[in-house]
């Protein structure tokens, strides 16, 4: 079976907004939440370049469970009602997090919005550590870390279902894969894949997700994989291949714990898996931590129609 | 015959050995102390990570009571039936939110957990009937009718039999995953009310079959803490009405209660509506003896014949044993004494000789010799300070030349009265009981690379797990890896190099597994990172007059409550240990103190035992909870400069991996 979403990827080296997207415009742009005073370079320049180039823009959040549009609590069915005759929909992917990437596309898709976009913006630099000194960031991650909490539509209660695959996707954050392990006990008897950013945004970053995780590796068996970092489609048909290679149906259960791309690919895959037990999200709905990257190295739009 | 070489103690969750363990768990020495089969209270069991609450329950759970693998049932066992119940976390937290207000959403739950129940209760009538022996002994379930017995709470059918039912309630839980799949866009499910439901089941099954006539149901709810607060306060309401036949109880980690409240106006009250039993501290005082026939236990099991060990491992699954167990003191020695054999350890002045026949360590302690002399300015030559026939003093002098209070002259002299037998202060005034360990620690300090002896042997291994299973069993699997249970057990042991390099391996492992600790687990890695390099500071005071600090206090106790919350998650992961202050310096508050967990120390390369006291201003506490990255450096360069610890490399503590 062919995959539902068919993803054309545009990338562009630079700081200020490309010139081939200069002239682009869309019915609807979802922007994330943008009154942070810590909001750093790249989310500014996504919200304002979403704001620039769509006839409506609406603000989304997704707090204590439940989706917000622009400071209103809204269900599913709202979101589509939002969504009803628009045909083009820029997503800002730097801002948005996994909850709302998934409602967004759900109720597009129902909507039959034909092109959906995602916007995504590379930072020039993450904060680097000093290894082994009284001052290690290492040492000292203070970014907050969460619990892992379904998505109402997404989740599964994973001790009423059999063993499938869990597939992992990792970043540079080493708690979050011990977290989900340890929070899931019952994840100890899937098949697991940790799948890495690779390429990376940029060279030696994999390195940094690779030691940040493999602490992990040698309690529980895990199959590495790998998709290129900012590849939301490389991240979307991995899920896919595993999907139709699992000729049991078994349920995959996915975890976007890495790049924004693959959490994109994540998302397709999701919305277009809605049946029980079949696709099911594990997420663990990170706090957003501003000051940890700095500037804008690279712009990705990803053009998304359904086949 | 061949046995391969098996991994005897690679297995170190209870979660790992599945439901069914009633041939694999062994009955700690406590057990007859808990009266959890006789309970017609509600129990909290409060314990830390790895004390042993999740095995405890699924032994006392159907699955394991009722094993297929237990060829006859005493009739003692159908007194108490256990339900276990271990919650999926990420599935029962999100019902919350999504524009379904709090009443709903308990009702949901309230439903998801009485389906749960209502086919574990189902799941243990089964069991009890899972042969044709046993059918034939037991049997009956023709005669149960669950359709008269819960059918008015739906609107549809109920079917009659065991069979169809358990069928009957697996399409509900279905239907309410699919529900919340798709809960826009569907009504809710038909939702059962729990007490009332169960009730009418076990009724029936109470009605029905002879052999479970007054059998009481036990629920056991393991990782309550996990729970929603409104989710919480459903269980507590549950354990406020617990009664026979239905009771409740749970597990949960330390300040794991976060509300008290029920869901009417009430609270629920220790001794009045539950007992509460506080696992660790009915494991600590026996829990050398416990660990020593469990890493037996795990060695015949891996294939080691039962011979060739101190134990018989029927004995150590059977509640009538424990109290010889406990009581008898030739086998507690043999037990002991074996698993030494096989744990070595070296005594202190042990290690103090092979420091001194060392040349990397005793040029070590030549220089903090050196040193101490020339800040007093003394002429004394170091070499009069090395007696081999003493190593421990002559180790201790590393540190007492670099007290102010003492002189190197009077240390030369105490040195000399040990030495002829007189009294002296290195015995008789406690000097080598004070800072013995400090110094040897001192002296491995810089050496990370070098396995410190400090850390090896059973004692140090138990001590360093303190009442954790979990961590001993992990220390024993990364000394011992692979077993071959063909060896000559008679003369297998594992060296101290090999155990004192595990502990530093285990350490970093388990100090690293602190990030994926609940919501806050980056705050606590970062808090278990900055008393590990704090306390490294204080250890590298060649004085060491504050010797093997490992905890602190807050002076009056004062700090936020942003700061509690974390100090209380703190203690509910076994980060540090929350007890009563024990010695006060000046007229205060009475506080708590709170001591790093033990297993970090090898890694910090501190003592594993609770030393001296650190008093931490509320202010620093402050910083520490809920402070920065910069709060964190600021604090450690201070004290850094308020202990002058000289190191070559300023700023670094050597703590590169």
């Amino acid at each position: 079976m062919s995959p539902l979403f068919h993803i054309q990827s545009h990338s562009f080296d630079g700081v200020s907004v490309p010139s081939s997207l200069a002239a682009r415009r869309w019915d609807m742009a979802a922007i994330g939440t943008t009154n942070n005073e810590h909001l750093d370079a790249r989310s500014k320049a996504a919200c304002a370049f979403a704001v620039e180039h769509a006839q409506e823009v609406f603000r989304m959040d997704f707090i204590n469970n439940t989706a917000v549009i622009d400071d209103a609590k809204v269900t599913h069915g709202a979101i589509c009602v939002k969504l009803r005759g628009c045909n083009s929909l820029l997503i800002e992917a730097t801002t948005l997090n996994c909850p709302e990437l998934l409602y967004l596309i759900r109720a597009a898709r129902k909507e039959g919005v034909q092109t959906i976009s995602f916007l995504y913006l590379e930072p020039e630099e993450y904060r680097r550590t000093l290894k082994g000194r009284l001052s290690d960031y290492r040492d000292f991650d203070l970014s907050g870390n969460r619990r892992f909490r379904s998505v109402q539509g997404f989740g599964s209660n994973l001790t009423d279902i059999a063993p499938g695959h869990a597939v992992f996707f990792l970043g540079y954050e080493k708690a979050r894969l011990g977290q989900a392990l340890e929070q899931e006990e019952t994840l100890r008897d899937w098949s697991k894949h940790a799948v890495f950013g690779v390429p990376a945004f940029e060279p030696s970053w994999e390195i940094d997700s690779i030691a940040n995780n493999i602490q992990y590796f040698s309690a529980s068996s895990f199959e590495a994989r790998y998709a290129g970092a900012a590849s939301v489609e490389a991240a979307y048909g991995l899920l896919n291949q595993l999907m139709s290679d699992n000729k049991a149906g078994i349920p995959i259960v996915v975890a976007p714990l890495g790049t924004k791309p693959h959490t994109i690919g994540a998302a397709l895959f999701l919305v277009e898996h809605p049946e029980c037990d079949d696709a099911i999200l594990l997420y663990d709905h990170p706090q957003k931590n501003f000051d940890r990257s700095y500037n804008i190295r690279r712009w990705h739009l990803y053009d998304v129609v359904t086949t | 015959m061949m046995t391969a070489n098996r991994q005897a103690f690679i297995r170190n969750r209870a979660e790992e050995y599945g439901h069914d363990v009633w041939n694999s768990y062994v009955l700690p020495l406590y057990f007859d102390n808990l009266g959890l089969h006789e309970a017609r209270k509600s129990v909290v069991i409060e314990g830390g990570r790895g004390c042993g609450k999740t095995a405890l329950l699924r032994y006392l759970s159907f699955h394991s009571q009722f094993s297929d693998s237990r060829t006859t049932l005493p009739d003692t066992v159908f007194e108490t039936v256990g339900l276990y119940l271990k919650a999926d976390t990420q599935y029962f937290s999100a019902f919350t939110g999504a524009g379904i207000d709090d009443l709903k959403w308990r009702y949901i739950f309230e439903h998801a957990l009485c389906l749960a129940l209502a086919e574990q209760i189902i799941g243990a009538v089964s069991l009890i009937n899972c042969n044709s022996e046993r059918q034939q002994k037991y049997g009956k379930l023709d005669c149960l009718n669950f359709s008269r017995a819960v059918g008015g709470f739906s609107d549809k059918p109920v079917p009659d039999s065991l069979e169809a039912f358990s069928e009957w309630l697996r399409c509900r839980r279905q239907q309410l995953a699919r529900w919340f799949r798709n809960f826009d866009d569907s009504p809710p499910p038909e939702l059962y009310p729990l007490r009332e439901f169960l009730l009418a089941l076990i009724e029936e099954i109470r009605a029905k079959l002879s052999y479970m006539e007054k059998t009481v149901f036990a629920v056991y709810i393991d990782e309550y803490e996990n729970l929603l607060d409104d989710q919480q306060k459903l269980l507590n309401t549950l354990i406020k009405g617990g009664e026979p036949p239905l009771i409740f109880h749970i597990a949960m980690k330390p300040n794991g209660m976060r509300t008290r409240m029920t869901i009417g106006n009430e609270a629920i009250q220790e001794k009045a509506d539950f007992r509460k039993i506080k696992l660790d501290d009915e494991l600590r005082p026996d829990f050398a003896l416990f660990t020593a026939e469990l890493f037996f236990f795990l060695l015949v099991k891996s294939g080691l014949p039962e011979s060739l060990t101190p134990v018989m491992p029927h004995q150590l699954q059977d509640p009538s044993q424990i109290k010889s167990r406990q009581s008898d003191e030739k086998y507690r020695a043999r037990v002991l004494g074996e698993i030494r054999r096989v744990l070595p350890g070296q005594r202190n002045s042990e290690i103090a000789e092979s420091i001194l026949d060392d040349p990397v360590l005793s040029k070590r302690w030549r220089q903090l010799i050196s040193d101490g002399l020339r800040a007093q300015r003394s002429t004394i030559k170091p070499e009069q300070f090395l007696d081999k026939d003493f190593p421990d003093a002559t180790i201790v002098c590393a540190s007492l030349l670099h007290q102010s209070t003492k002189t190197a002259d009077e240390i030369l002299a105490e040195l000399k009265k040990l030495g002829a037998g007189d009294p002296s202060r290195f015995k008789e005034g406690d000097w080598i009981h004070h800072f013995l360990i400090g110094t040897l620690l001192l002296i491995y300090l810089p050496f990370r690379q070098r396995p410190c002896p400090v850390y090896a042997g059973f004692n140090a291994f138990v001590s360093i797990s303190s009442t954790n299973v979990r961590h001993f069993i992990e220390l024993c699997h990364t000394s011992i890896g692979k077993f071959d249970a063909d060896c000559d057990f008679a003369n297998f042991y594992v060296s101290i190099e090999d155990q004192a390099k595990a502990a530093f391996k285990t350490s970093l492992a388990f100090k690293e597994e602190v990030a994926g600790s609940g919501d806050m687990g980056n705050r606590l890695l970062a808090i278990v990172n900055f008393l590990g390099k704090l306390f490294r500071l204080s250890q590298g005071r060649p004085s060491q007059s504050e010797a093997e600090r490992t905890h602190f206090c807050i002076v009056n106790d004062q700090v936020s409550s942003n700061a509690q919350e974390v100090l209380n998650e703190a203690i509910k992961w076994s980060v540090f240990f929350e007890e009563p202050e024990s010695k006060v310096k000046s007229v205060r508050y009475e506080s708590s103190e709170y001591v790093l967990n033990p297993i970090y120390a090898p890694f910090f390369g501190i003592s594993y035992n609770k030393g001296r006291k650190l008093e931490i201003s509320g202010s620093q506490a402050e910083a520490m909870c809920t402070g920065s990255v910069e709060d964190f450096t600021k604090m450690l360069r201070q004290y850094e400069k308020q202990w002058s610890v000289s190191n070559p490399d300023q700023f670094s503590l050597g703590l590169e991996s």
